[in-house]
């Protein structure tokens, strides 16, 4: 498959090149959203598109190329998260018996009613950041990647009804920040 | 203030929905491209897997030990065709040719006298050793970092 417009590079260099460019956001987006650490995602998004490297020809010009790209950012992710599920399902039953402090947002001061939308924008982006991981995963997940309560309580390992609890918990904390 | 759940789902996902979408770093096109390039140039010889490093080491076996055998006699054939001037050159090259075959006898000598009786130990060593260290591995990935292993 040899690049269009780059005839002496080697093949498929130049259309990788913009592919990359293309998608490098959005999956660098859903990386940073769930893992809510720049460095991580930053290193998760480069194993996608190696990943993508190795299936550039598959993938390059179907529409299905961004579907891929989120399912394989996905479960990277989540991959990454899994060896401190143990710890975290851990706080996530400390927080069924009514523990506040894992609501990150609970105790801060109330916000600023003369924030502009930029402002609170990045501050509801800071407090999604700052959820837990049992909360923060499955809100991003339902509401950035759309899946399903049941699609998020199978992917996670967990049932439908404490995924629904703690996206509750989430939502609540994220409430003082909506507009 | 109390809200209902399904109102609370609707205000944060249309709060969501507007957020704008995080920028990659600027380090990731650049650390993407360079972690690609070797793939795209090729793959230096020690990272190519086990078949294919063992073939190539035969393939080279056959070509050094054809060359080592079958080029002094070339050299022969070829002394008949070419002029006297070229005669000293061809004669060199023949010397040359035939020192080749001769560390060719050596290296095979050395092959089997001394590096095979002790390549299955060495072999049996290497695989021993890498299935230790993969198992080390293994195990330390399972754990959590904080003492907590998973189970």
């Amino acid at each position: 498959m040899a690049a269009r417009g780059d005839p002496s590079g080697p093949p498929g260099a130049a259309a990788f090149d913009a592919f990359v460019r293309e998608y490098q956001d959005m999956v660098y987006a859903v990386a940073v959203r769930l893992l809510a650490n720049d460095a991580d995602a930053e290193d998760v998004a480069q194993t996608v598109f190696l990943r993508a490297y190795e299936r550039f020809a598959d993938i390059h010009g179907q529409p299905t190329a961004p579907g891929w790209l989120k399912t394989v950012a996905t479960n990277l992710c989540l991959n990454h998260l899994e060896r401190y599920r143990a710890r975290w399902r851990f706080f996530s039953e400390l927080g069924e018996v009514g523990d506040q402090p894992f609501e990150a947002t609970s105790a801060a001061e109330p916000p600023d009613a003369a924030l502009d939308a930029a402002e609170r924008q990045a501050r509801l982006e800071a407090a999604l950041r700052e959820l837990p991981p049992h909360q923060r995963v499955p809100i991003v997940l339902f509401h950035f990647e759309h899946l399903g309560y049941e699609d998020i309580a199978r992917t996670l390992g967990v049932s439908v009804g404490k995924v629904k609890t703690d996206m509750h918990r989430g939502r609540l904390a994220l409430r003082r920040w909506l507009s | 203030m109390t809200m209902h759940p399904e109102e609370l789902t609707r205000l944060v996902d249309e709060a969501l929905g507007q957020l704008p979408l995080p920028r990659a770093p600027r380090s990731l096109h650049p650390r993407v491209m360079a972690a690609v390039t070797p793939q795209i140039h090729g793959r230096p010889w020690f990272t190519w897997s086990w078949p294919a490093q063992v073939a190539a080491m035969v393939c080279l076996a056959v070509i050094v030990t054809g060359v080592t055998w079958l080029e002094p006699r070339l050299v022969l054939d070829l002394t008949q065709w070419v002029p006297e001037w070229m005669v000293g050159v061809t004669a060199q090259i023949s010397a040359v040719a035939e020192t080749g075959s001769a560390v060719g006898r050596v290296v095979q000598v050395t092959w089997s006298g001394v590096v095979l009786p002790i390549a299955k130990l060495v072999l049996l060593l290497t695989v021993a050793l890498c299935t230790a260290c993969a198992a080390c591995l293994a195990a330390l990935g399972r754990m959590t970092p904080g003492g907590v292993s998973q189970t």
